[in-house]
């Protein structure tokens, strides 16, 4: 793995202390990561991963059931 | 309460940066996945009979991880809305200007998929690639509007 996708990889485990949030995030980049350095090899699990999630994404806009945080809500008081 | 407000800019400063990192990989991935890496037989864009569309792969990976960086900044705006509030209103206001954008980008993408898919073409692919240049833009812009310091 290049130090480039190391040093990213070890910049994104710190900050997984400061916002739970990013957990799922992390785990895609380091998934990425792994395809574009690993052994050159994506397999068809990752594949599969990607398609189901884009899947699910796409589906969810077209019926407007994306996530309530895409929503644009009223200012706090 | 200043605190508090200092140990969370603290974590927020780590976050972005790392956010940052990733959108910067996120706007050149394209490119080295389909250069450098091979699909396992069997998956979704190596279908059996098939010849493995590595093009598409590298536009959807690249797409997934941009919606995931999106979607981070929204989620990470909004749990933690009253503490950003107070230091200013403009990230709720920024952010609230581009998920419309956000949705509508994901939207397109999603026809642009599926015509892909029903007839893939090296045109079919340039729109989607256009598309993911949308949402990566749209990332890079949500990730300029979370605070720095």
């Amino acid at each position: 793995m290049p130090p480039i996708a190391i040093l990213v990889l070890n910049g994104l485990t710190a900050a997984l202390t400061a916002a739970p949030q990013i957990t799922e995030l992390v785990v895609k980049a380091k998934d990425f990561f792994a395809s574009l350095a690993g052994n050159g090899l994506i397999t068809a699990e990752q594949q599969d991963q990607v398609d189901a999630r884009i899947d699910q994404i796409v589906e969810a806009a077209k019926q407007g059931r994306l996530p309530a945080s895409w929503d644009v809500e009223p200012d706090p008081e | 309460m200043i605190r508090k407000n200092r140990i969370f800019m603290k974590f927020a400063k780590r976050w972005l940066a790392s956010v940052m990192l990733v959108v910067a990989f996120t706007l050149t991935a394209a490119g080295p996945v389909g250069c450098a890496s091979r699909l396992e037989p069997g998956g979704a864009y190596a279908l059996e009979g098939q010849a493995p569309d590595k093009a598409f792969y590298a536009v959807e990976a690249s797409f997934d991880l941009a919606t995931s960086v999106v979607h981070t900044a929204f989620e990470f705006e909004r749990s933690n809305r009253l503490m950003l509030w107070r230091i200013s209103p403009d990230i709720k206001h920024g952010l609230d200007k581009l998920r419309p954008v956000a949705k509508q980008v994901v939207k397109e993408y999603g026809v642009a998929r599926e015509a892909y898919l029903a007839n893939p073409t090296p045109a079919g692919l340039s729109t989607m690639k256009t598309v993911l240049g949308r949402l990566q833009q749209t990332a890079s812009a949500a990730q300029a509007v979370l605070p720095k310091e």
